[in-house]
C-alpha cells in the first residue's frame, strides 16, 4: 500500500456510498443515530410496506406490514464500522430486524456537496489539532526553533 | 473497502400506478424474488412529451424496491416488464443498480435448513 502523505490526509477523495436500510417501522431512529454515530451527515427517512400477499394478510389478521426506509451517505472508509452496527443491531431483537444495502455513488453536482456529504472537515480538523499540539510542545520544552 | 459482496445481488426499483403493486410482485416471485418493500411517491411528467407519445403520467405513484440474486435479475426484469410494464394498467418503469454490500438477507439454502431446524 502507498505510503500516506500529509497531502493525502487533507485533500484524499473517498468513494461516497448510498446506504438504505429498511426496517419495521419504531426503529428508525436506532438506525439514524447510528449513521450519525458514524460520521453520516445527513439521514432522509420515508415510509413504506413490506410486500405480503393481501390474501395472506386477510388469514392471519395482520393489517399492514409497516416499514421506514432510511437512507443515508457515507463515505466508504466508515462503511466497515456503520455495517458492524447495522448487524449488532438487527440481532437484538425480532422486531429490530431488517436489511440494508449500499450503493456507490459515481458523482456529485459540486466539491462543496461532496465535502458536506463526506463530513471531510473531520479530517482538516485533525491535522490541525496536529500541527496545534507539535506547537505546544515546542513551548513546554522551551526549545523553539 | 473490505469484505464487500461485489456482484452478488442487485436493488431493482419499479416505478408503478397505485395500486399496481401487486402486478410487480407477482411477476417477480413467479420469476425467483422473494420480497419486497414499497414506497409512495409522486410522477412529475412532460406534457408535451404525453402528448407526443400519447400516454398520460398518472401522478401517483408507488415504488417497489426488491433485492434480488444478480444471476435471477435479467429473468425478473423480463417478468416485470411482462406482467407490469408500459402496455399494463400498471404503466411500470423497471431498473436495477449494482449493490456493493449488504446486511440481513439470508439465502435461501439457509432459509429453509432454518425452518427444518427450527420444525416450522
Amino acid at each position: 500500500m502507498a505510503e500516506i502523505t500529509p497531502y493525502d490526509k487533507t485533500h484524499r477523495l473517498h468513494k461516497l456510498l448510498l446506504v438504505c436500510v429498511v426496517v419495521n417501522e419504531g426503529q428508525e431512529d436506532a438506525i439514524a443515530q447510528l449513521c450519525y454515530q458514524n460520521e453520516a451527515y445527513a439521514c432522509f427517512m420515508t415510509r413504506g410496506r413490506g410486500t405480503a400477499l393481501n390474501t395472506w394478510m386477510e388469514v392471519t389478521g395482520i393489517g399492514e406490514l409497516r416499514k421506514v426506509i432510511v437512507f443515508s451517505i457515507i463515505r466508504d472508509d466508515t462503511w466497515n464500522l456503520l455495517r458492524k452496527s447495522i448487524e449488532q443491531r438487527f440481532a437484538v431483537s425480532k422486531i429490530s430486524k431488517g436489511i440494508a444495502f449500499c450503493v456507490n455513488l459515481t458523482s456529485v453536482m459540486s466539491i462543496s456537496v461532496y465535502k458536506m456529504l463526506g463530513n471531510i472537515r473531520i479530517f482538516e480538523n485533525a491535522v490541525e489539532d496536529d500541527e496545534k499540539k507539535k506547537k505546544k510542545k515546542k513551548i513546554i520544552g522551551g526549545k523553539k526553533k | 473497502m473490505t469484505e464487500m459482496n461485489d456482484g452478488k445481488y442487485e436493488a431493482i426499483f419499479c416505478i408503478v400506478n397505485k395500486g399496481f403493486t401487486d402486478l410487480v410482485m407477482t411477476a417477480a416471485r413467479a420469476a425467483g424474488a422473494r420480497g419486497g418493500t414499497v414506497i409512495s411517491a409522486r410522477g412529475t411528467g412532460n406534457k408535451e412529451l404525453e402528448q407526443f407519445f400519447g400516454v398520460t403520467v398518472t401522478p401517483e405513484k408507488e415504488i417497489v424496491m426488491i433485492l434480488v440474486p444478480i444471476e435471477i435479475r435479467d429473468k425478473i426484469l423480463l417478468a416485470v416488464n411482462d406482467g407490469a410494464g408500459m402496455s399494463t394498467k400498471g404503466q411500470g418503469i423497471a431498473f436495477s443498480l449494482p449493490v456493493s454490500d449488504h446486511i440481513g438477507i439470508i439465502p435461501p439454502e439457509e432459509k429453509t435448513e432454518e425452518k427444518k431446524t427450527t420444525g416450522e
